[in-house]
């Protein structure tokens, strides 16, 4: 069997091949993002009603984090779903598949005296579709930690 | 290895590094939003809601093309994760995106591969791959043109 050298190109390309995946998740941000609230379950659900409105969301909806899979869905584990129409529209126009992320929520869970609001960080998530959404993830992070704020201040 | 060979292997690297990626569909919008909610029910899933984003936005002011999200889920999978798992529940319901985008119908699913970075035990990585597997089967199944 004949032995031939590899062009330098394409050595570079076998490196770049290994290295692209680290750098690709290197310093992402994390995925998920858990704040202890200093309330009890329907205070910390009232504020954060009360803080979407302050920061250009419409209240949609609350449920049950199980509601419509089991007649009895957990009433300690709720979404609530909320939107800022002219950002989901221009989500939508930049990148078609931010369909995981919308409407936008946040879950209020309560494990024995704990209540904690547990949501997708939009950082997370424009890295994992892609830069087209640069300006508007940083507009709903920005939001996100104004009402968060908003709960735990 | 020849060059033409890694630049292939390049592609496909690069591919697998895009976790969410449509599916263009074989049939019209109804048609595929009929067949991909009878595949999920037909693997167990209940269908929770179909939120129609197009129609909200429409009623304010923004128009685009159809797009509706289908949240479905099977109840054991919660009540593992909400005892399990809390955080993990911000991916509950699970869903599936359709929508039409220049004279097509996609279909999308979630970011399984991060939410499997995310599980805490075996039984959560079982979990999200049998989602994974069924939702891929579904969304493929749905694609197949019906006509």
């Amino acid at each position: 069997m004949q032995y031939r050298y590899m062009h330098p190109a394409g050595w570079m390309l076998v490196i770049f091949i290994l290295v692209m995946p680290g750098a690709l998740y290197a310093g992402n941000p994390p995925a998920l993002i858990s704040v202890e609230s200093p309330y009890g379950m329907d205070k910390t659900i009232a504020v954060i009603k009360q803080s979407l409105v302050s920061n250009n969301f419409r209240f949609l909806r609350e449920q049950a984090v199980a509601e419509g899979v089991t007649e009895f869905a957990d009433p300690d584990f709720r979404i609530l779903y909320f939107c800022n129409f002219s950002l989901a529209y221009k989500a939508i126009q930049s990148e078609k598949r931010i369909g995981f992320m919308l409407p936008c929520r946040l879950t209020v869970a309560r494990v024995g005296n704990k209540v904690t609001i547990h949501y997708l960080n939009p950082e997370y998530a424009k890295n994992m579709v892609g830069g087209s959404l640069e300006g508007i993830c940083d507009q709903i992070t920005i939001a996100f930690n104004n009402i968060i704020d908003e709960v735990i201040m | 290895m020849d060059v033409k060979i890694m630049f292939v292997v390049f592609l496909l690297v690069l591919t697998g590094c895009q976790e969410i990626k449509p599916i263009r569909s074989g049939n019209d919008f109804p048609d595929t939003m009929t067949h991909i909610q009878n595949n999920l029910t037909g693997k167990g899933y209940r269908i929770i809601r179909i939120q129609a984003l197009d129609q909200g936005l429409a009623r304010a002011g923004y128009d685009i093309n159809r797009y509706r999200i289908i949240f479905f889920g099977k109840a054991e999978d919660f009540v593992h994760i909400q005892k399990t798992h809390p955080g993990f529940t911000v991916f509950l319901p699970l869903s599936v995106t359709v929508y039409e985008d220049e004279g097509g119908t996609y279909m999308q699913s979630m970011p399984f591969t991060a939410m499997k970075d995310l599980a805490l035990d075996k039984k959560q990585v079982h979990m999200i791959s049998r989602w994974r597997a069924d939702i891929h089967t579904s969304i493929n199944n749905a694609a197949k043109p019906l006509y």
